[in-house]
């Protein structure tokens, strides 16, 4: 049985989805540090879109000409920015809460997963 | 982007933000202040804020993390509004008609400017706490399989 099969299809789900939670919470951040300054417009990634590209392959990714140049795993979505939105408070404490939730679902989805695994491993816990 | 980055970029918000209410702890000392270094009146001062991309290694390496922003006050200036005319004949700094002026400095605006700096600020310590409880969840992978049982 290849190794892949152990580590299948959840796994880089789960892990892409850790990826683009994290590249979020830098862009939110980011947000609520500029909260008073004059003409900034608040930046977002949509986490379903930026998964689905990244899980169906459809995103450009950074083609490597050279073997030595560093590898980019994914590329997200062009974080957008609406001029005509300010930036909101509420709203950007809200989908920090909604991210880091996110996030840590994502983790402890992992986590069963590599119980699970163990357990299998361990043959039933023997 | 990693949750470093994200810290470093609150980190900004938070000195940014202490900074301002620096600055409103100023206006608030120098309300009654009629003669400065500079000669005439106090003026009150304001702070500006802008947003400059974060210059850590793997932004400058990988275009697409250009979009986080990190903040800092891109200068502080003076209000140009006109300063308030007081009339106090006995006061030494008093024009010839009995007027002394008065900072343009508003205590119920500064007092406002106070609160938004301060819940600005505390947005900021919920986003570091949010890094952290982030970056300690992603400890916890592996844990469970790394214990030898």
């Amino acid at each position: 049985m290849p190794i892949k099969s152990l580590f299948g299809k959840t796994f880089h789900a789960i892990e892409t989805s850790l990826d683009i939670a994290k590249e979020r919470h830098g862009l939110i951040t980011g947000n609520i540090a500029n909260l008073d300054t004059p003409g900034y417009s608040p930046k977002d990634i949509d986490f379903r879109d930026a998964l689905k590209d990244a899980l169906e392959g459809t995103s450009v990714d950074l083609f490597r000409t050279n073997p030595c140049h560093f590898g980019s795993k994914i590329s997200y979505p062009e974080p957008s920015s609406s001029s005509s939105d300010s930036i909101n408070i509420d709203k950007e404490m809200s989908k920090l809460a909604e991210n880091n939730l996110r996030y840590r679902t994502s983790v402890e989805v992992l986590l069963r997963k590599l119980s699970g695994l163990k357990y299998a491993i361990t043959e039933g816990g023997r | 982007m990693d949750f470093l980055t994200a810290l470093h970029i609150s980190t900004t918000g938070l000195s940014a933000q202490r900074l301002r209410m620096n600055i409103v702890s100023t206006n608030l000392a120098n309300v009654h202040t009629t003669r400065t270094r500079a000669g005439g009146p106090y003026r009150r001062k304001l702070v500006v804020m802008e947003a400059v991309p974060t210059e850590d290694f793997e932004s400058i390496l990988r275009l697409q993390s250009e979009s986080l922003r990190r903040v800092r006050v891109g200068e502080i200036v003076e209000d140009t509004a006109p300063f308030k005319q007081m009339y106090s004949p006995g006061h030494p700094h008093a024009n010839k008609a009995g007027y002394v002026s008065m900072p343009n400095v508003d205590v119920v605006t500064e007092m406002a400017d106070m609160l938004i700096a301060r819940r600005s600020y505390e947005a900021n310590v919920t986003a570091i706490g949010a890094t952290k409880a982030m970056a300690l969840k992603a400890l916890e992978i592996g844990r469970s399989v790394l214990k030898v049982s």
